[in-house]
Order: C-alpha cells, then sequence, then structure tokens
C-alpha cells in the first residue's frame, strides 16, 4: 500500500539532498597536523605538558563521542579519564600509521562501548545511584538535552528542539552496536567514511553498508515521530 | 528486476542518495526508480527527516572541571614506576607500599551480618554532600561540664523547640555549641576559638586536591624502597591470610614486615559489615550493595594515617570513587570479591575532613563518609569530649565536628540523613559517640584504638 504524501511531491526530492556531513568539529591545516605530530612525539618522550595540550585539544571530541554512546554525562566523564589513561598508557605502541585523532577515537569508543555494555546489564546504573551519594542531579538525557545549545528562541521553539533531541538520542541508544558507533561517528561527530573505516578496522564499504541500514533502521524507530522531527 | 526487489535495493542506498554521496551512475539509477515509485519517494523523506535530525543534535560542552580531572590522572600515572603488568596495576603501583603496609595492619575480622533498612527520616534535605558548606560552624567556648550531668550524649529528639543551650546564639539554626575541657584552659584565659581544622566545608576540594597531590608525595616518599608491582596486581589472599603472608605478597621486605606486624595489633583493627539482603527500599532503587568495609591507622616513622579496604560480595568489577561533584574521581577499580580495594592513606589523604567514598559494582552501591581529625591527632583520642549543643544540625555536622574535637576516625554507612537536636556533655569521646550513634540509629563497631565504623543499626 502506498502512502499519500501531500507535502512531497516528485519535483521536491531532489531539493531534501542533505549535503554532506556537518562540519568537522576541528578543522585542521597542515601546520595544526604537525603541531599535533610533535605534540604526540613530545608526550611519548613522556612530556607532561605535550600530553596536557593533547587531552585539552580532544576531550571535547571524546567527552561527546562517550556521551553518545553509554548516553549517561557521568559515564562519559569517566570514560573521558580512562581513554585518555589507556591512550597515555599505550602511547609508546602509536606508531603514526593512522592520525592520532583516529587511534584516540577507538580507544575512546572501545572505552565506552565497554561502559554502554556494562550499563545495558545493569539497567539502573551504578550513576544514577551515585548520584544520590554524590547529591549530584541524575544524568539522565533530560539533562543531557537541556544543555545543549539552545539559541535565541522561543520556549516552544527551545521545547521543540529538545524533543527533538531527546527522541533522536533515544532511538539511537536502541540501534545495535556496530550502527550505533557508525551514527554517532558519522551524524554526529562528523568524521569522514575513511576515518570511521579506520577507527573500526574496516573498509569503507562495510562502514557506508551499516550507516545506511542504521538510518533505514532510525528511520523506523522513529516513524511515529517523524513530524515532530520534520518540524 | 522485480519492483520489489528494486525497491529493495534502491533503500539500501537511500540514505546515501539523500546525503548526496553517491557517484552519479548509482545516483542516476536511483532517480530513475524514485520518478515511478511512490514508496520509495515517501522513504526518502522519511530518512531525509532522520538524517535532518541526527544532524541537528549539537555537542555538549564539555564539563569545565573534566580536563583538569584527567590530565591530575594522567600525572599520577606519569609519575608511576614504569613496567609491564595491567593497565589498572600499573596505576596502582604507585601507592603499593603504602597499601601493602595497610594491608598488613588488617588482622582482624569479625563479621557482622545485618540487614540494611533504609533510614526515613526528615532531615534528607540537610544531606547535602558532606563537603560543602554546612552553615554551621563550632564555637568553642570554656564552659564547666554541668555538674552530674550523665557523660556522653543526651539526645533530646522529641524536643520541637529546644532550649537555647546556655544562652548562646545559634540554637535555632541548628548549629552546634561546643564545649571542650579537653581542648582549652580551664581558666578561660584563652578566647573562644573557631577550630578552622573541624571545619568539613570546603574541605572536600581541598582533599581531593591534596590527595591527588599527595598521590605523588606517596610515591615520592615510597620511592625508597620500590614495591614490586604484584603488591596489588598480584590476587589478593584470603582475608583471614597472616601478616606475613600479606607482606610476601606485597613484596615488603624482611625486615619491615616483622616492624609492622608488631606494630598492627596496637593501632589497627578491623571489623567487617556485611550488609544482609536488603529490605524493600523502594520502587527503583537496587538493595545496597554489600561491602565490608574496614578502616585502621597505619603507622610509619612515627606517623598515622588511614588506610581503607573494601570487598564486594559481587564478583563483578568494583569501583571506588572519592569526593563528589567537580571532585568527583575513580580512585580504584578492581574485582568485588577477589580482590579487596586498598585506599592507602595518601589517597584518603589527612585530616580533618568529611569525604564520601562510593563503592559501586554491579549496578549496586554504598556510600561511606570518612570523618578524621587532623593528622596530628590520628590515633590519639582526647581525654574528654567537648560539651556541645545541637538544635537540629545534620548528622553529619555531629560526627565531623566529634571527629575532629575529639580525635576519632569515624567511618559512617550513608544514609545519614537525620537531624539532631540534643546535647552533649563531658565524657568520653567514646561514649559521646555511642550516644550520637544510638540517636542516629547507627551502631558503632570498633576498630582500633579511636577508630570506628559506623553501620545502620537493625
Amino acid at each position: 500500500m502506498f502512502r499519500h504524501i501531500p507535502t512531497f511531491g516528485e519535483a521536491q526530492y531532489n531539493t531534501l539532498v542533505t549535503g554532506p556531513a556537518k562540519d568537522r568539529p576541528i578543522q585542521l591545516t597542515q601546520a595544526d597536523l604537525a603541531h599535533i605530530g610533535a605534540l604526540v612525539a613530545r608526550a611519548q618522550k613522556g612530556d607532561r605538558e605535550a600530553f596536557d595540550s593533547l587531552v585539552e585539544l580532544y576531550a571535547p571530541q571524546v567527552y561527546n563521542l562517550a556521551l553518545r554512546v553509554t548516553g549517561s554525562r557521568e559515564e562519559a566523564e569517566d570514560c573521558v579519564q580512562d581513554a585518555f589513561l589507556r591512550a597515555f598508557c599505550a602511547l609508546r605502541s602509536f606508531r603514526g600509521e593512522a592520525a592520532f585523532s583516529t587511534w584516540l577515537y577507538r580507544v575512546a569508543l572501545n572505552v565506552a562501548t565497554d561502559a554502554a555494555r556494562k550499563r545495558a546489564r545493569n539497567p539502573i546504573s551504578a550513576s544514577e545511584l551515585a548520584s544520590d551519594d554524590a547529591d549530584e542531579p541524575p544524568p539522565d538525557l533530560e539533562r543531557v538535552a537541556d544543555k545543549a545549545p539552545t539559541g535565541d528562541h522561543g520556549p516552544e521553539v527551545v521545547f521543540l528542539a529538545k524533543q527533538r533531541r531527546l527522541t533522536v538520542l533515544k532511538a539511537i541508544r536502541q540501534l545495535p552496536e556496530h550502527q550505533r558507533a557508525v551514527v554517532i561517528l558519522y551524524d554526529l561527530q562528523g568524521l569522514s567514511y575513511e576515518e570511521i573505516a579506520q577507527i573500526l578496522r574496516t573498509r569503507v564499504g562495510t562502514v557506508k553498508s551499516r550507516l545506511n541500514r542504521a538510518r533505514l533502521a532510525l528511520r523506523d524507530l522513529l516513524a511515529a515521530d517523524l513530524e515532530l522531527l520534520h518540524g | 528486476m522485480s519492483f520489489d526487489r528494486a525497491c529493495r535495493k534502491n533503500r539500501e542506498i537511500l540514505p546515501e542518495y539523500a546525503e548526496g554521496s553517491l557517484p552519479p551512475s548509482a545516483r542516476a539509477q536511483v532517480e530513475r526508480h524514485l520518478a515511478g515509485c511512490l514508496q520509495c519517494r515517501a522513504e526518502l523523506r522519511d530518512v531525509t527527516i532522520v538524517i535532518g535530525a541526527l544532524r541537528a543534535v549539537e555537542p555538549e560542552p564539555l564539563p569545565e572541571y573534566l580536563v583538569p580531572r584527567v590530565q591530575r590522572a594522567v600525572h599520577r600515572t606519569m609519575n608511576a614506576p614504569t613496567g609491564a603488568g595491567h593497565f589498572w596495576a600499573r596505576i596502582s603501583v604507585p601507592v603499593a607500599l603504602v597499601t601493602a603496609v595497610a594491608a598488613l595492619a588488617f588482622i582482624l575480622k569479625a563479621p557482622l551480618p545485618r540487614s540494611f533498612t533504609k533510614v526515613a527520616v526528615p532531615g534528607a534535605a540537610e544531606s547535602a554532600s558532606t563537603t560543602q558548606p554546612s552553615g554551621e560552624k563550632p564555637s568553642l567556648t570554656k564552659q564547666p561540664g554541668a555538674p552530674g550531668s550523665r557523660p556522653g550524649w543526651a539526645p533530646k529528639r522529641a524536643a520541637p523547640s529546644p532550649p537555647p543551650p546556655f544562652g548562646l546564639p545559634g540554637a535555632s539554626g541548628g548549629g552546634g555549641v561546643l564545649t571542650s575541657p579537653a581542648l582549652g584552659p580551664a581558666n578561660g584565659s584563652k578566647p573562644p576559638v573557631q577550630p578552622e581544622e573541624a571545619k568539613p566545608e570546603a574541605l572536600g576540594q581541598q582533599q581531593t586536591a591534596q590527595a591527588g597531590a599527595g598521590a605523588s608525595e606517596g610515591r615520592a616518599a615510597t620511592g625508597k624502597t620500590p614495591a614490586p608491582e604484584q603488591g596489588l596486581s598480584a590476587p589478593a589472599p584470603p582475608k583471614d591470610e597472616s601478616v606475613a603472608a600479606r607482606s610476601a605478597s606485597a613484596g615488603l621486605s624482611a625486615a619491615s614486615a616483622p616492624q609492622a606486624e608488631q606494630s598492627a595489633p596496637a593501632v589497627t583493627s578491623e571489623v567487617a559489615s556485611q550488609a544482609a539482603a536488603p529490605a524493600a527500599v523502594g520502587k527503583k532503587q537496587p538493595p545496597p550493595l554489600p561491602v565490608s568495609a574496614r578502616v585502621g591507622l597505619v603507622q610509619k616513622n612515627g606517623r598515622s594515617s588511614i588506610a581503607l579496604r573494601f570487598s564486594a560480595t559481587s564478583s563483578r568489577e568494583m569501583k571506588v570513587t572519592i569526593g563528589y561533584g567537580s571532585a568527583r574521581r575513580i580512585i580504584r577499580r578492581g574485582p568485588g570479591n577477589t580482590a579487596p580495594i586498598v585506599l592507602s592513606a595518601k589517597e584518603v589523604g589527612a585530616g580533618p575532613t568529611a569525604i564520601l567514598i562510593s563503592v559501586q559494582s554491579g549496578g549496586r552501591s554504598r556510600s561511606y563518609i570518612l570523618f578524621t581529625p587532623t593528622a596530628a591527632r590520628l590515633g590519639e583520642i582526647a581525654p574528654e569530649s567537648p560539651r556541645a549543643t545541637y538544635a537540629g544540625a545534620s548528622a553529619k555536622k555531629v560526627l565531623s565536628d566529634l571527629a575532629a574535637l575529639t580525635g576519632l576516625v569515624i567511618l559512617a554507612e550513608k544514609p545519614l540523613d537525620k537531624t539532631f537536636v540534643g546535647e552533649m556533655s563531658p565524657g568520653t569521646p567514646v561514649s559521646a559517640l555511642e550516644g550520637v550513634s544510638a540517636d542516629l540509629g547507627l551502631k558503632v563497631q570498633p576498630q582500633g584504638k579511636a577508630i570506628y565504623l559506623l553501620t545502620a543499626a537493625q
């Protein structure tokens, strides 16, 4: 059975193409790359300041990756710490075959995925329990969404934007692990197919295929919310 | 190619098409199909909306405290001796020696099974973190003890409006008024003292910073007698294993082991509190984690420090965190029931402080607050407890005062959500603690000289 789509005619589908992935998190010039390379080399020799600089540089991406994978702010913070500690301990084994960011993303993704698995096994998570003890508000999705930038919009717009974010984040969390990782890395983190392939140690074709399936799965998961998302 | 098959094939690359990343040939093919297929056009619309919604998810700003926290953690690792071994074992190495000494010190074990019941008493609102400002600062005045009054704690919780304590201000604000014969001369020549060192507030951050900085100090101090890595990475011996065996597993020198063995009985002991299966606490809350907690003093080079040890009955990974909020940090991870997690003296830090320690494993957790006196008073118990009157002070406040002013080391199991209205007459610190604990519904378990574990009474 075909559905009637009144707002979407034949002439319109070409205009819906969304264009390339969102801006890269860091637009790096050759000078930047050289600087990062130098930092990594110094950090490998035990330079504390150099590694500190790398932490400052990459912590936002690592944090957001972990946040989207785990769905918990507190868990994400722990993941960032774990990821950088592991990266530091394994830094000597980094030989520059891939970009440092790719290598770090792989470490962070592994850490966050492990945390998400544990969280899935224990639906009432340690973080929720700790929130009572630590007198912190529970780092749930609602609060994560609350903290997202809102800009100068009216309350209705802000509310709808928040609802959209919540809906999307919830759906992402329901994806199978391998699909979730690709969607997060590509659509949320803005990495390229090639970078994701390196992070996941797989082929670009596999990344594309997983991404397509993930988006189709999301389309099914979000079927009831498409009007909200279309806004 | 059948119609369904064409749709299916088209559908697989539709997201790529929507994004505009298909090569021209494939793109033309999709467009040909879309022109004649209403269902796939609907699919394209949906997928496009989904992709747009995904890309509308903005990155969240990084918490300000996170980068310094990570950098501190990395610095601790940097200062650790390098070597092969498991990641966490390497992190643990810097405190291996101190930990080993702590392990030596724990020789007694007396599990006391009990069932945990959540105390639901008004005053939970006051349970802001132990290290948050409570607004209740004890003021010391030198009032002689009331003659004939019972030493210890005289609870007046039933009193709706407590009498003004000795005519001093602060009775309505829940503050405590302390008079300490043990702390000041009886002739009144000494002006009232604000026991700065007794403030639990703002010490959490300090404490954590101290602990962080102290870790490296600890390494420096212990660097003279480096402990082999297996000090912590080796499987922990059974709890009742002998001190000598522990020293062997911890890699201590033969010379230091007997010394520790000698001093251990005098300064430390341990009591395990086994929390049995919980009562129905809440709908969503899982039962608290059964944890065996021990606290002891370690004496080395004439200085005392505190060591803590936690074991969970869960076999899953156990995580111990210290501090709260932005200062919260993971201090240890490890298997829950096979290798007890020992916090070294340096990690626990020197008092006076009230520090939150949370033990998590298998989705459950249990929290404690460690109240400590000044480092100089560790192991030294005051001859007499101060006079104190509280009008609705939090449990944490009272325990914090007691620890700071009497020299007691108190590890109290959360929740500590009761409030106090009562008066403490001069007596022994232990009698004061027992009085306080009785009123709090807490059971006092001595752990050694001046060391007490408070657990929820049955």
